[in-house]
């Protein structure tokens, strides 16, 4: 082995990340080469002096605490979705329950359906990443893609970003056997995707609610998610979001007609 | 078993397999964002995101590195944004061993690199890790303080083995660089003739 193949693996070696075939290769070497022992072990030492001037001690008995704390106030807040860790007792008992709403009240039935058919398509294209590009540079290519697909054929621009939403990536998916333009942004730690589509599709009738007085959209949420619809145009938008408790409905304005 | 009793059971479990990992979280979240209230701000989203998505979190899986990821993923997406590092460097003219030659080219009358390693204090080294762009600085801290692997680091920062090489290559030449410049602003060695 020459010097330049064993520097070539020198940060291997020193990171513990050399097979070990190599390892034995290069130390056979380093016991001849006083040279490149002498850069190895400066490596080495260049490393823990770093880990070692570079650590930091903190006390965080208090943030464990009020983490915990926390926590157990926003399992409070939410309802509950793992049925599959309730013992039997309980599933037969809610088993029950839910054949008694089944008889009483068929609009229950009707919303898991809803949630079902009409949520679970989208949040499953919204928690895939599908390419997105979060950490290095922004899809830029697909962002033009979409950009200019809402332009010139759905007539819709995204003019721009609502204060605290960040446009991360754009794409196209399909869901329930309809093409829809995805383009996601992030408001702080949370992911929101918007899927627009050029059809007027028939869509739940979740809670009505209205923005500033003049668009109307309809809004679902529950213990993981949050869906919001509305129409632009002929085109329809949805909104979906992991997290129940953000305010997606500074989206609404940004979705124009151009 | 009552709905209280799965919460408390589901809290205890959340305290052992992930709280343990807050020290090292925070540690990392202080270097991250260099300041104490964005680091606990940081930990604790981090925190709160996990204990939400707990259900999916498959128990036996490297819990720690599934944290970072939740905690790298933040900070890229919210802190970076105002953080004040300079986001490019130039290290065309950095050669892979510049401190290394520089030391040895101090001259063989006492041995400098003890004599670096010596001088060169705490703040000095946090104060260079702290002035690297947040790409290299990431790496650096994961893999030389947290000792995470090349694959775990890749699959914390969503980015594969061959860049974390590289970027690891990179933090190394810049942080040698400038630990270099401190000792010879600080005066503890004289810069070697050229």
């Amino acid at each position: 082995m020459k010097c330049k193949e064993a520097l070539a693996k020198l940060y291997d070696i020193v990171d513990k990340e050399a097979s070990e075939v190599d390892e034995k290769r290069v130390r056979e070497h380093l016991e001849h080469c006083k040279d490149c022992m002498s850069r190895f072990e400066f490596e080495q030492v260049f490393k823990s002096f770093v880990a070692d001037k570079g650590a930091v001690q903190a006390k965080t008995d208090r943030l464990r605490e009020d983490i915990l704390k926390k926590c157990g106030e926003m399992e409070k807040a939410s309802p509950k979705r793992s049925p599959n860790k309730m013992r039997f007792g309980a599933i037969a008992i809610a088993a029950a329950l839910s054949l008694i709403i089944c008889i009483f009240a068929s609009f229950s039935l009707a919303d898991y359906y809803r949630h079902q058919t009409f949520v679970v398509p989208f949040e499953k294209h919204h928690m895939e990443d599908n390419g997105f590009v979060e950490n290095d540079e922004p899809l830029v290519g697909q962002l033009m893609e979409v950009r200019t697909y809402l332009n010139n054929e759905l007539h819709l621009s995204i003019d721009k970003e609502p204060s605290r939403f960040r446009m991360i990536g754009a794409g196209f998916d399909e869901i329930r056997g309809e093409r829809f333009a995805h383009v996601r942004f992030v408001n702080g730690p949370d992911r929101i995707s918007l899927f627009i589509c050029d059809k007027d599709i028939e869509l739940p009738d979740f809670e009505k609610m209205t923005y500033k007085s003049s668009i109307e959209y309809w809004m679902h949420v529950c213990a993981h998610c949050q869906v919001l619809h509305w129409k632009c145009g002929p085109n329809t938008v949805i909104a979906v979001s992991d997290n129940p408790g953000i305010d997606m409905t500074a989206l609404i304005p940004i979705v124009k007609i151009s | 078993m009552t709905e209280r009793q799965s919460d408390d059971l589901k809290k205890e479990r959340f305290d052992k397999e992930a709280l343990i990992h807050l020290n090292s979280l925070y540690r990392t979240a202080l270097r991250m964002t260099k300041n104490e209230n964005d680091a606990s701000d940081l930990v604790q989203e981090t925190f709160f995101k996990a204990w939400r998505f707990w259900d999916k979190f498959e128990e036996g899986s490297n819990c720690r590195a599934w944290l970072y990821k939740i905690m790298t993923n933040i900070f890229i997406n919210q802190y970076r944004a105002k953080s004040s590092s300079p986001q490019t460097v130039d290290l065309e003219d950095v050669d892979d061993d510049f401190l290394f030659g520089q030391l040895s080219a101090l001259g063989p009358s006492e041995d400098p690199e003890k004599l670096f390693f010596k001088k060169v204090f705490d703040d000095d080294v946090k104060g260079a890790i702290d002035e690297m762009p947040d790409d290299f600085r990431l790496v650096i801290i994961l893999s030389f303080l947290e000792g995470f692997s090349y694959q775990e680091i890749a699959d914390i920062l969503n980015i594969n083995i061959g860049t974390v090489k590289s970027r690891l290559h990179r933090g190394r030449k810049l942080l040698q660089k400038s630990l270099w410049e401190y000792a010879v602003k600080n005066g503890f060695v004289k810069e070697a003739a050229q």
